[in-house]
């Protein structure tokens, strides 16, 4: 029997459903980079160490280099390019940029997903819980401080 | 020789003019902020151009040996091969 390579999955994607064939073998976050073009989840090592590819997948922070595009089938994907509403910054991305939370931006999508997962879990998360929900994130810019600081204000 | 002249019993004094409103001591919003926390930066690994493709190094599996020629006539024959690039 011939191997089966390649998959049709029916996604929502920020808000958009998406049915697209894919191969089994395909990582969720080159699924969304390179079939969608949604190059705002980075791949930062492939190896799931640094979040910059973290997704919310049905209301769940995923590391996307981590699952298969096929897995996600049926689900409900959010990246950083769904979170401005009609171009305004959200409030957390604005928050961001208010308190100098990001040099290059590289790991910027990732810790806006993570913290968009904690923020929704928990309205006024003290710092160690901050620092807790960005621990699967590295930045190798600012340091953390002010990205805790920028969540932080975000909550309030 | 210049007017003013700098010695231990006239030291230069720079009077303290009203303060202008600057950069110094503000935070300055940066522009390419609102890009970056949109996803929309534009990284290396983020351009595609037309026609691109990946790049793939074949070593030799022998640790010590001499190269005397390169077959590459199974890789030109892979569909969707551009090409390939050896010392000749």
């Amino acid at each position: 029997m011939e191997p089966v390579t390649s998959n049709r999955i029916a996604v929502t994607v920020n808000g958009e459903e998406i049915e697209y064939d894919v191969d089994a073998r395909r990582l969720l976050v080159h699924f969304l980079r390179d079939d969608l073009d949604l190059t705002g989840s980075h791949i930062g090592c492939d190896t799931g160490n640094c979040g910059a590819c973290s997704v919310i997948v049905d209301g769940v922070l995923v590391k996307s280099c981590m699952i298969l595009a096929v897995q996600a089938d049926g689900s409900t994907i959010e990246t950083v390019e769904g979170l401005a509403e009609n171009g305004e910054l959200n409030v957390l991305q604005q928050s961001f940029s208010d308190h100098h939370a990001l040099q290059c931006g590289y790991c910027t999508p990732g810790m806006l997903m993570s913290a968009t997962a904690l923020l929704r879990q928990n309205r006024s998360p003290s710092d160690e819980e901050i620092r807790r929900a960005i621990q699967g994130n590295i930045c190798r810019c600012t340091g953390y401080v002010n990205i805790v600081e920028a969540i932080r204000a975000a909550a309030q | 020789m210049s007017e003013t002249s700098v010695t231990q019993d006239q030291p230069l004094v720079v009077e303290e003019t009203e303060v202008k409103p600057g950069f110094i001591g503000q935070n300055v919003p940066r522009k390419e902020d609102k890009r970056l926390v949109q996803g929309e930066g534009v990284f290396f690994d983020d351009m595609k151009r037309h026609e691109m493709g990946f790049l793939h190094f074949v070593r030799s599996p022998y640790a010590h040996a001499r190269i005397k020629s390169v077959d590459v006539s199974k890789a030109l024959a892979l569909d969707g091969v551009y090409g390939t690039l050896t010392s000749d």
